[in-house]
């Protein structure tokens, strides 16, 4: 029962929502602030601690932001995609449309079939966008490449 | 693997108002814009005249946070600058944390005081702060306290409905230490269908000696020389005329065709979200093809298909392609096309 009641309480504190904001004491050092919900009662934004701030801090300085230059997508090692993200399969269809933009449709089809094969086991009504536009490319550069030759 | 270089100080943007002043001749910024000021529209800005840009606004609180956020929040590369990043906050720590993370990769800083969505308020972030002069003195004081020239921090606000209070904001932000500060004519209710209150911002330009940057209906470049006329300050800030027309600032009435070319060019080497892709096509030609054409254009559901709609009723150039980024009307394919 204790034990219960423990983590329920842990679980609150994730996110106090509260009436008397005078009540609770802040701890501004680490970024944690009252905020007003829609429904007019008040609300804790959870702080960061040092530490945790050092990982982030940390992971940022070894990797830096994210560098989008002119050749970056035409450079992906696509073999480090993992399909089961979101941001690794954006990248893979980013490719496939620059590819095509280019009209680059030999290499657009191929790297089409590779994001078709490599999506084949995902639940394909989550990501049905990506993969119509997947099929759309397939067929189109096909075509496009049965009328050159 | 690619390396970001070091920021070059010519890009800082007091050493660009400061040059702009020599020139005799207003600064042009393109003002942050949420979802759309990305890396592929910063880019293309900066070809048309356009002196310094923004970020959309990245949320402190998620950026220090979380590494997901920082990935879909912020890309850039080395020709990504002079860049301010703008920053929705609403605590000290926050700040100075997104300010040691960040600052290695921009040219300033910018807190943002006046974006009037309800949610964001209710966190106490953008117009909230307006509210809350103390607690934006005593953010850019931190910062400045802590890295002194080496970050140039700016706040962009709106007006109040009682002037004086403005008045008192801005001479306290200054006080501590602002580098300088945007003012957007308007209140945080005021629709943007009012026109913007350029004698307010002539005042809080005569109540601070920092430079001031005016913000509200500029469309073209005529009005930016206007502005600048009626309030006297050191540059103009357009929003929703770059959104239509990002060529404004180098005296094009409307986005000529060329800028259309660049942009596809920009948006499919750097990446951008089909749905962003669309808008900002679609704020670039509304009005300017036929209805039906346009309808077609809002009805496509990928980016592949986009393509495929521009090069059927378009001549769209590609990079490698002679006369490309050059063309200033619309090169319609088909005679059905030509009746708008």
């Amino acid at each position: 029962m204790m034990e219960t009641v423990h983590q329920s309480l842990v679980n609150q504190l994730s996110e106090i929502t509260i009436n008397k904001p005078t009540d609770i004491k802040l701890q501004p050092q680490n970024g944690e602030i009252m905020v007003k919900k829609g429904s007019g009662r008040t609300k804790i934004r959870k702080g960061q601690t040092d530490a945790e701030y050092g990982s982030q801090k940390q992971q940022f300085h070894m990797e830096g932001p994210m560098l989008n230059t002119k050749t970056w997508l035409e450079e992906l090692d696509v073999s480090k995609i993992d399909p089961n993200i979101k941001s690794d399969r954006a990248k893979l269809e980013s490719l496939t449309e620059r590819l095509y933009f280019k009209r680059d449709y030999v290499k657009c089809l191929e790297t089409t079939k590779f994001a078709l094969e490599l999506f084949k086991d995902l639940n394909h009504k989550k990501i049905k966008n990506e993969i119509d536009e997947l099929e759309y490319l397939k067929s189109s550069c096909s075509k496009k490449i049965e009328t050159v030759q | 693997m690619t390396k970001i270089e070091p920021r070059n100080p010519e890009n800082n943007p007091i050493r660009i108002i400061e040059r702009c002043r020599k020139e005799g001749r207003p600064v042009f910024i393109a003002g942050p814009m949420v979802r759309y000021s990305k890396l592929p529209f910063r880019s293309l800005v900066r070809e048309y005249n356009t002196d310094l840009v923004y970020s959309p606004m990245i949320l402190a609180r998620e950026f220090v946070r979380n590494e997901f956020a920082r990935l879909s929040d912020f890309t850039t590369n080395n020709y990504d600058t002079p860049l301010i990043v703008q920053v929705g906050t609403n605590n000290v720590t926050d700040l100075l944390r997104f300010v040691e993370m960040i600052h290695p990769f921009v040219d300033g800083i910018g807190i943002n005081c006046g974006c009037p969505i309800k949610e964001q308020i209710r966190e106490g972030i953008g117009a909230a702060l307006m509210s809350e002069p103390d607690l934006v003195s005593d953010m850019v004081y931190a910062v400045k306290q802590k890295y002194g020239d080496k970050v140039c921090i700016e706040t962009k606000i709106r007006i109040h409905p009682d002037l004086n209070e403005t008045v008192k904001f801005v001479q306290k932000v200054e006080k501590a230490g602002v580098d300088f500060i945007t003012v957007h004519g308007r209140t945080k209710t005021t629709r943007s269908s009012q026109p913007a209150n350029f004698e307010a911002i002539k005042l809080m330009n005569e109540s601070v000696s920092v430079p001031v940057i005016a913000n509200g209906d500029c469309f073209s470049l005529n009005d930016a020389y206007e502005i600048v006329k009626k309030t006297k300050v050191d540059g103009v800030m357009a929003v929703r005329g770059i959104l239509d027309n990002p060529a404004l600032f180098a005296g094009y009435e409307k986005a000529p065709w060329g800028c259309i070319e660049k942009f596809w060019e920009y948006s499919t080497s750097y990446g951008l979200t089909y749905r962003l892709l669309q808008h900002h096509l679609s704020c670039m030609l509304d009005g300017r093809i036929p209805k039906e054409l346009y309808k077609e254009m809002m009805d496509i559901k990928t980016l592949a298909q986009l393509i495929d709609f521009f090069d059927n009723n378009f001549i769209l150039k590609r990079s490698n392609e002679e006369g490309f980024g050059t063309g200033i009307e619309i090169p319609f394919k088909t005679q059905r096309a030509l009746h708008i």
